[in-house]
């Protein structure tokens, strides 16, 4: 039987069927203009699409 | 677009035009002119230029960015109530939104219709957000 928190993909504590989601804490900011282009203020949350 | 509506209506007036369009005859205001007389200020036809100087489209350009950056923050606080770096960023943005919003409706017109308005209604003046070419 397949499981993974027998392989510890992720400490134990975490319960399988259960969706975590780390918690942000704000460090930097992007400027208001650079913010507007990027679509958000927050460096850890700017993931663009690569382009192919 | 939008510029001025196609029909007269009681109480109409265009620009450079003498008189309102007269109040149907059941109405007492057709003695009225006087109220209107500021109606006939020279006002600047809004057809012209449609896309604005290009200070204006900075100047809104900044307020939108800053406008952004407060969204952000305010839904950052809602999760965050406590972070305090976050209130003061959101604080300092606050001031700087007001004072270029304060700047900007001064030059160019208001921006919402919550303003003051003088005669004809300065809100629909264009150009609306959708007619400027942003580069």
């Amino acid at each position: 039987m397949v499981n993974a928190a027998k392989y510890k993909v992720m400490p134990s504590k975490f319960k399988l069927a259960t969706a975590y989601i780390p918690f942000q804490y704000m460090c930097k900011l992007y400027s208001p203009m650079e913010g507007l282009m990027k679509g958000t203020i927050f460096p850890e949350l700017y993931k663009p699409y690569k382009k192919k | 677009m939008y510029c001025y509506p196609m029909y007269p209506y009681p109480g109409y007036c265009k620009p450079y035009d003498d008189k309102p369009y007269c109040y149907p005859d059941w109405c007492d205001y057709n003695n009225a002119y006087d109220d209107y007389d500021n109606c006939y200020d020279d006002y600047m036809d809004d057809c012209g230029d449609m896309n604005g100087s290009n200070d204006k489209i900075a100047a809104l350009k900044s307020l939108m960015a800053i406008q952004f950056s407060l969204l952000e923050l305010n839904l950052y606080l809602d999760t965050h109530p406590r972070d305090m770096r976050a209130i003061r960023k959101y604080n300092e943005y606050l001031e700087e939104y007001k004072e270029k919003k304060e700047e900007y409706e001064q030059k160019y017109g208001p921006i919402t219709a919550r303003t003051k308005s003088g005669c004809p209604w300065e809100y629909i003046k264009g150009p609306w957000p959708w007619d400027i070419e942003y580069k």
